[in-house]
């Protein structure tokens, strides 16, 4: 698939007066309180929203048995009325689902899918099955936590034109607090191509299946929280031997919030060998532009990235420069995809 | 065509190797040095096996040239990890698995070593055995199993699920008596190797998987994996071995992973059984990955239906 081969079906545009669909694929709200947030926010979007049945069931960790979670899934995304389905948490348990999951009636029913960590589980299969534009972004509950998180996902979901430049999120706090350089430069290059990533334990759990993600000609962004660079680098390294980099455009590692030595509270192999040196190690040597540190993810301040968009990153010794080069959506729903 | 390496003899030299993170004191070094000769072979140590590099035993080039060493010379008989850690996977694309197809050795350790066993029988055919790492050796009974395991053409002992109090208790959810080849894995180390080219072939096997210190849902998150690729429905059964500290980190409402791992096995009909007497620690008994065995999952019972090492 050549990136101008590949076509992909965008879903039309979240407008004001729209529904939603508020659905709990991976585990339940942390608590059901804090949904009347999302509300209260849904509304002063001007969309209105139904709430899956099975919302706060359990099942583990999961939000209910797998039955459940795939008959609000849908039932919620053949719903005429429905213009984006947003989950509202990610958690475990979406790639269970995945066999029984219908791409056919998601394929017939094109629409807005937005989240991010287990939510990727969905993002990526569903791109890939049916050409669909899918938007890795903050999951409902998540959408309002701060300004620059709430931008840009209105620019992705409720805007028809290219997100464009991609600009790092501005410090209105405290002089003193420290934050690590958004942007870092593993290996210097320019790549363009369309988008695709998510969180790299979800990518990772995809590997060997029929949901495998393709890298080829694609811009890959990675994002992962709480992994020590020892199990960043056991999954990279999977991606590494599967060839799967290799054919990549561009590499963008996300922040990674908590991705540091001693970060997981699991398994501490080190603490002295941070996630960017064994970045520059993995990856240091790959002829095309890799990235460190954009806000993708498990970060407060996070971007919506369009998963089958044409994007440009290029990284030099002067800078990053990443911009989102065509519209994720479009003004009509588009037809029934043969 | 399945390649046995030969049984170990008196006086043959076994390499300590350290391809993942180094052992975590100098005394365990010395240990393993003495352990190997005391069971009458000829212990010849990595030189990097104290390196560090970040959470690894030296470079990839360093923990390399120990392990392609060990595994290349025809004077080394066998090849035994010291310690897991992390650090196998980087040296995959390099071992050297043709010269180890016409020279075959005895490789074995467990952890992240499981990576290098999975990958040698994938790409040379060769059978590698699942046994614990040399710093796990630390009792008689042990000593001596591994060292009838390394020096016997004889079928290795039987796993069978013993319980301290109980006679021929065994947790099995789904019944049933499989025959098959046996692959034993590390769960994490399996799913690492998933999409690549190091990945086994699991159809018709018996799947033995362990793992250590994981929490419950993410040890569910790897078996979803086999799962939705398709390739789980085709094992003739699992049997889990013990998981050293996993559980739900204090969380009540999570399920066990007996539970998580025992709905989706009986869903898919497949035999199971848990708490086999095999995982990383020292009670874990050798298993040959590649030759053939029986599982009973009702009585949770492991047997070799052929030998793992050749006489000559």
């Amino acid at each position: 698939m050549t990136p101008t081969a590949f076509e992909p079906v965008k879903p039309r545009v979240l407008k004001k007066g729209d529904t939603v669909a508020i659905i709990t694929p991976s585990s339940p709200a942390f608590e059901p309180g804090t949904l009347k947030y999302s509300l209260d926010w849904l509304h002063r979007l001007g969309l209105k929203y139904k709430l899956g049945r099975h919302t706060f069931e359990s099942y583990s960790s999961y939000a209910g048995s797998d039955q459940a979670r795939l008959e609000d899934f849908h039932s919620l995304w053949a719903d005429p009325e429905i213009t984006a389905v947003l989950p509202l948490r990610g958690g475990a348990g979406a790639p269970r689902l995945l066999p029984k999951i219908d791409f056919d009636l998601i394929a017939r029913h094109p629409k807005i899918l937005c989240g991010f960590s287990d939510i990727t589980g969905l993002l990526i299969p569903i791109h890939q099955k049916t050409g669909l534009v899918t938007f890795h972004g903050p999951t409902l509950g998540l959408m309002y936590e701060n300004a620059y998180t709430h931008n840009y996902y209105l620019k992705a979901l409720m805007s028809t034109s290219p997100i464009g430049l991609v600009g790092d999120p501005v410090d209105e706090g405290d002089a003193w607090g420290f934050d690590y350089p958004p942007r870092i430069v593993i290996a210097p290059g320019k790549g363009r191509g369309r988008l695709i990533g998510g969180c790299l334990t979800l990518i990772r759990g995809l590997m060997g299946t029929p949901y495998e993600i393709d890298c080829r000609d694609r811009i890959v962004f990675i994002e992962d929280v709480d992994e020590e660079p020892h199990a960043m680098d056991r999954m990279l390294s999977q991606l590494v031997l599967a060839g799967k980099l290799d054919q990549a455009q561009g590499i963008i590692i996300g922040d990674c919030n908590g991705c540091r030595p001693g970060g997981s509270k699991r398994n501490v192999l080190s603490l002295n060998y941070s996630l960017e040196t064994m970045l520059r190690e993995r990856l240091g040597h790959l002829d095309i532009p890799v990235v460190f540190g954009l806000k993708i993810g498990h970060t407060i301040d996070k971007l919506t990235l369009p998963l089958g968009v044409m994007a440009l990153l290029e990284a030099t010794a002067s800078g990053v420069k990443f911009k989102i080069e065509e519209a994720a959506c479009v003004d009509k729903a588009p037809g029934t995809k043969k | 065509m399945l390649i046995k390496p030969r049984a170990l003899k008196s006086k043959d030299r076994v390499a300590i190797v350290a391809p993942a993170s180094r052992p975590a004191r100098p005394s365990i070094v010395a240990r393993a040095r003495r352990i190997v000769h005391e069971m009458g072979f000829e212990p010849v140590l990595g030189r990097h096996l104290m390196s560090t590099h970040g959470y690894m035993a030296g470079s990839d080039d360093e923990r390399f040239s120990d392990l392609s060493q060990a595994l290349s010379d025809p004077s080394i008989h066998a090849v035994w990890a010291i310690s897991g850690g992390f650090g196998s996977l980087h040296l995959l694309d390099r071992l050297p698995y043709e010269s180890l197809r016409q020279n075959p050795k005895i490789i074995l350790g467990a952890d992240d070593i499981s990576h290098i066993l999975l990958a040698v029988y994938k790409k040379a055919g060769l059978v590698t055995l699942h046994a614990p790492n040399l710093d796990r050796i630390d009792n008689k009974e042990i000593f001596d199993r591994l060292k009838k395991a390394l020096t016997s053409t004889d079928h290795l002992h039987d796993l069978v699920h013993r319980d301290k109090f109980l006679d021929d208790f065994c947790y099995g959810p789904v019944d049933g008596f499989c025959k098959g080849k046996i692959v034993a894995a590390n769960l994490t180390a399996l799913v690492s190797l998933y999409g690549t080219p190091y990945e086994p072939d699991i159809a018709g096997s018996i799947l033995l998987l362990e793992d250590r210190a994981e929490r419950n849902d993410i040890l569910d998150r790897w078996l979803t994996t086999l799962y939705i690729s398709g390739k789980l429905a085709h094992v003739a059964a699992v049997g889990f071995g013990t998981f050293e500290n996993c559980d739900s980190r204090g969380a009540f409402n999570m399920l066990s992973f007996e539970e998580l791992a025992s709905d989706r096995l009986s869903s898919m009909k497949i035999p199971c059984c848990f708490d086999l007497p095999f995982a990383q620690s020292a009670e874990s008994f050798v298993v040959p990955i590649g030759i053939t065995g029986t599982l009973d999952t009702a009585k949770g019972k492991l047997s070799f239906t052929e030998s793992a090492l050749s006489k000559d």
